[in-house]
């Protein structure tokens, strides 16, 4: 084997500069930081760190969600604690109105407070949330969802809940719509309501009535007649001829009247012809609960019959508040549950971030004590290549020759 | 009589060649495909001398080049490889670059519009929020122009540098063919080898070798015939064959090198397999194409997923939404040799099924054929070409106008012209439908438990789509929408009306209705906005089994495993061709330690033979003084 003296040369220049093209790569590491620039340094883990990438950029959108949620659902919150305690003082009102002694100037002072308040909830359901869009509209977050007019207070919102995700599987509703919060809240006792008949001749009053056998219960408009002060039947709504459903003899004041699994209580005494209705719940809204309850506080108080629809009145308006209560109660729950979950969820995320990131951190990151001893070692034998070059170089046989 | 001055004298004269010999190896030392040189020394023909054999000195009988055919050739090999290799790994890197780059990428720009559009799917009457999903709707069409336009620079600079290659090839066969005659002039009048101009010769075919794979083949003693593709010659003799760039038969927007024949041109952009061309046109086929296809399919999957969404929701103003983005159509060339005038209409009727092949359609007179443009291998598709019973294949829908004949072809780029007509269509942020078209509500005053679900739209083309649809029902178990005939309650399935869909579950009582009405002014609504976010992350390409996302992932580490592959391979090549050259160094290689050393002999030796005729002259005089004493 001979060597050329240009191959000598060439061989090495070449490991020269192969030592240099690898620590400009080192070099290029360490300064980035990053283990690979571009994916064909490490096709694979270039196409992971990728993956985990666009993972961590999804969490941090569902973070971002779930703010914004969160947000939301805590102004819908604090308009639900808001509502409930306005309720909570309309019941109170009520029960203060059925005190007997009251003369009507006190119960109109009360029925005004009643209204006031039911323009405070009024208020409430028209609430915005930080952006301006109401809370309680659906999705018409753009449009005013409760106005007042002749009938009273109508929805002018959409039945829509608007879904969030706060995580690749799971979505939330960012709230209720006012239907679902104001409106279709069953009145009475939830299942019928009871009323007293205008006509009636007596001072006999009936209260809001229980279901004491939901399985015999049939929905439809009773009417419970008294043929005499003592004797009693109740009649559907068949026509032309009703069917008598029950009958009752010796009627006594306070004596409880049971049909199909419904149970009332009748109070004082009624006449001959006077009538009672017994009807299945009309769902209905809170804002004309608390109407009604203004209406029965106002009502004439002269006659027996007067005291018998007052009493009946404020006895539903009790019940109708109970009603209203547990339907913000269900709607509080509901918001605590769904902020329970985004809780839930957002440490779940912040858990798996941890460990996408140090994953992250494996595939991409350099290892710095090993890339500066990797430096080191080439640094090393770049110095020795250059030292064998110059040292090789510098031999001649031509240098001996004199 | 033996002549000692005679013999002496041929022995400076040998040296003296051999010292002229050493003094042009010194001097050649570092110049590039040069071969050393040698005397060869023989003993002149020996006289009989009374009965003796005496000798008669020494003839400088030739000068020749220390040269191994062998050796060499590996050498030229590997060195064709190495440059095929090194044209296609730093054509190879700069697509990597473009397209490894994540914090920059299509994958960077995909996932902000996409928080972009989650972030209108939380907020949606939230203009700004909408504002900025244009911006980045935008942004995505910009960066993947961007990407597209260097795709296509790096085809014209490919194109570029073929021609370029062809150019140089050209008068690189002129010169061998040019040195093939001299050599065989000058060797007919000398009968020995003219060793420069052999090397010179060899060197021209290394840097030919070097641009394209040629087979070199020996004719006579002095001749070397050049062979390029299959077989067709560059240089024969002393003529010279010209390289050049011509548009393709078939795709005339596409560059092909061919070599210029008496005979015609002949194609030879798929028979090159070696060198910077081959390198090139390796690189073209097996990467730059592809890449382009697969970002024109992948942005195809993001339009068609947006607009197909888009279109079944409900902007802000109350109106249906149409197309998010705008996408070029399926672009189509006619082949140079067409004789009809027809005109191609392609559609893209499934995006799953799209590929990213290019697609030659031949008119065989009795129907048509179709192939795979890059293998050639036929593709199966159904249909005749006409309006009525088009040929469908692989997601394409394709009607030949009138006028085609016979032997007419057309290349179909199903794929390729996706980003060149690729905007987004809407401005105006309100325009953008985030939310549902239709709203389903049960009414408040229903007394039995019936729910009805959310609705979706199934076909927003459906004229009656927003008109307010009345779901009673008639009984427990029957219902009637809009007062028609009564229909069997089954709870949860669907009830398909108007092109939209909803279920109701439940038990619902007599007389409770249920309505599906125009959603407008429902501007809190995101149910649309959250369907376009699914529908982005969904599979939708390679029939539903890759999403978006995944897609541009995979083209990245395609390419970059490509590029690795290709840098791994010329790295390889590298260090074989580094071996094959040193090893003709080590044969044809000047050594300046040898040559010193020569020198030294040599000199010894014409210092000798120097002395040798002062000898004989002193022996001479000798002899002059004897004859004169």
């Amino acid at each position: 084997m001979r060597m050329s003296t240009t191959g000598m040369s060439n061989a090495s220049i070449n490991a020269i500069l192969d030592h240099q093209v690898q620590m400009a790569k080192t070099q290029q590491q360490l300064t980035t930081g990053k283990k690979f620039q571009t994916a064909s340094e490490d096709p694979i883990g270039a196409t992971r760190a990728a993956v985990l990438d666009r993972t961590l950029a999804d969490n941090a959108q569902y973070e971002k969600n779930s703010n914004v949620i969160q947000t939301r659902l805590n102004y819908s919150e604090q308009g639900m604690a808001d509502a409930t305690a306005i309720l909570q003082r309309v019941r109170e009102l009520a029960l203060e109105g059925a005190n007997t002694t009251l003369g009507s100037t006190e119960r109109k002072m009360l029925a005004g407070e009643v209204r006031q308040n039911a323009a405070a909830l009024l208020d409430i359901a028209n609430r915005t949330d930080a952006n301006g869009e109401y809370l309680y509209a659906g999705t018409s977050t753009n449009t005013k969802p409760f106005t007042t007019g002749p009938s009273g207070v109508t929805y002018q919102g959409d039945l829509t809940n608007r879904q969030v995700r706060i995580s690749p599987t799971q979505s939330l509703a960012d709230g209720h719509n006012g239907a679902d919060v104001f409106l279709g809240v069953p009145p009475g006792n939830g299942t019928f309501t009871t009323a007293v008949s205008a006509v009636n001749t007596g001072g006999a009053t009936i209260d809001v009535g229980k279901v004491s056998d939901p399985t015999q219960w049939v929905a439809d408009t009773y009417t419970i007649q008294f043929t005499t002060p003592t004797d009693w039947q109740v009649v559907d709504s068949a026509t032309p001829t009703p069917n008598v459903v029950a009958t009752g003899t010796g009627f006594t004041s306070g004596q409880s009247i049971t049909f199909r699994g419904a149970t009332v209580t009748i109070q004082g005494t009624p006449a001959t012809n006077d009538s009672f209705t017994v009807q299945t719940a009309q769902k209905t809204d809170m804002f004309s609960m608390l109407e009604n309850l203004a209406s029965a506080l106002e009502g004439a108080s002269t006659t027996v019959q007067d005291t018998a629809q007052f009493s009946h009145g404020i006895g539903m308006a009790i019940a109708n508040m109970d009603q209203a209560l547990e339907r913000t109660g269900t709607v509080r729950a509901d918001i605590g549950s769904r902020l329970s979950a985004i809780d839930s969820a957002t440490s779940t995320r912040e858990d798996e971030a941890v460990d996408l990131q140090a994953l992250l951190s494996d595939l991409r990151d350099v290892d710095y004590a090993s890339v500066i001893s990797k430096l080191n070692q080439q640094y090393t034998g770049l110095q020795a290549a250059q030292a064998a070059y110059s040292k090789i170089s510098q031999l001649s046989l031509f240098d001996y020759i004199r | 009589m033996p002549d000692m001055l005679g013999t002496g004298l041929s022995g400076l004269r040998a040296m003296q060649r051999a010292l002229d010999t050493t003094a042009h190896n010194i001097s050649n030392v570092s110049t590039d495909g040069y071969s050393r040189q040698r005397v060869d020394f023989t003993t002149r023909t020996p006289q009989s001398f009374g009965g003796n054999w005496v000798g008669n000195g020494v003839d400088a009988a030739a000068v020749r080049r220390v040269y191994d055919q062998y050796v060499s050739q590996q050498a030229r090999q590997s060195g064709g490889n190495l440059a095929r290799l090194e044209a296609f790994s730093t054509q190879a890197a700069r697509l990597d670059d473009m397209l490894g780059d994540t914090s920059n990428g299509i994958g960077a720009s995909l996932q902000s519009f996409t928080d972009a559009l989650n972030e209108v799917s939380s907020t949606p009457s939230s203009v700004p929020a909408r504002q900025v999903l244009l911006s980045q709707g935008q942004a995505l069409v910009e960066r993947l122009k961007n990407y597209d336009s260097r795709l296509r620079e790096m085809d014209a600079d490919v194109n570029t540098r073929i021609s370029g290659e062809a150019r140089d090839i050209s008068q690189l066969a002129t010169d061998i063919a040019k040195l093939n005659e001299n050599i065989s002039s000058a060797t007919a009048g000398t009968g020995q080898p003219p060793n420069d101009l052999l090397d010179q010769r060899d060197k021209l075919i290394d840097q030919l070798s070097s641009k394209i794979g040629v087979s070199v083949v020996a004719e006579g003693d002095s001749t070397l015939n050049i062979f390029v593709g299959n077989g067709q010659p560059l240089v024969l003799g002393n003529t010279a064959s010209q390289l050049t760039t011509a548009p393709d038969a078939i795709d005339p927007e596409r560059l092909t090198l061919a070599l210029k024949t008496p005979a015609g041109t002949v194609d030879l952009t798929r028979a090159v397999s070696g060198g910077t061309v081959g390198g090139l046109v390796d690189y073209r086929r097996e990467m730059l194409d592809p890449a382009r296809n697969d970002l024109g399919r992948i942005t195809l999957a993001v339009a068609n997923q947006m607009n197909n969404q888009h279109r079944e929701g409900m902007d802000l103003n109350g109106n249906l939404g149409g197309d998010f983005f705008n996408v070029g159509n399926v672009g189509t060339t006619d082949a140079l040799a067409n004789t009809g005038s027809a005109q191609l209409t392609v559609t893209r009727t499934s995006i799953g099924a799209l590929t990213s092949n290019d697609y030659v359609l031949l008119n065989t007179g009795a129907g048509y054929t179709l192939r795979n443009k890059e293998t050639g291998a036929p593709v199966a598709f159904t249909g005749t070409g006409t309006v009525a019973d088009p040929i469908l294949f692989d997601g394409l829908s394709l009607v030949v106008g009138a006028g085609s004949n016979s032997g007419d072809q057309y290349v179909i780029h199903p794929t390729r012209d996706v980003i060149t007509g690729l905007s987004v269509a809407i401005t105006d942020p309100s325009r953008i439908a985030a939310a549902a078209p239709i709203r389903a509500a049960a009414a408040t005053t229903n007394a039995g438990t019936g729910k009805i679900s959310t609705g979706e739209v199934i076909d927003a083309t459906n004229a009656n789509l927003l008109t307010t649809t009345n779901i009673v029902f008639t009984s427990a178990s029957t219902y009637s929408v809009n007062g028609g005939p009564n229909v069997a309650y089954t709870a949860g399935s669907d009830i398909n009306v108007n092109g939209w869909r909803v279920q109701i579950s439940g038990a619902p009582a007599t007389g409770d209705s249920f309505s599906v009405r125009n959603n407008a002014g429902a501007v809190g609504d995101n149910r649309n906005a959250f369907a376009l976010a699914d529908a982005l992350k969904a599979g939708v390409l390679d029939n539903g089994t890759t999403s978006v996302a995944s897609a541009v992932e995979r083209l990245t580490s395609d390419v970059g495993l490509a590029t690795r592959s290709a840098q791994n391979s010329r790295d390889a090549a590298q260090s074989v061709n580094e071996s094959d050259v040193a090893a003709r160094d080590a044969i044809s290689g000047v050594n300046l330690d040898e040559e010193a050393a020569n020198m030294l002999r040599f000199q010894q030796a014409y210092q000798a033979n120097a002395q040798i005729i002062s000898i004989a002259g002193q022996m001479f005089d000798t002899l002059l003084a004897a004859v004169r004493g």
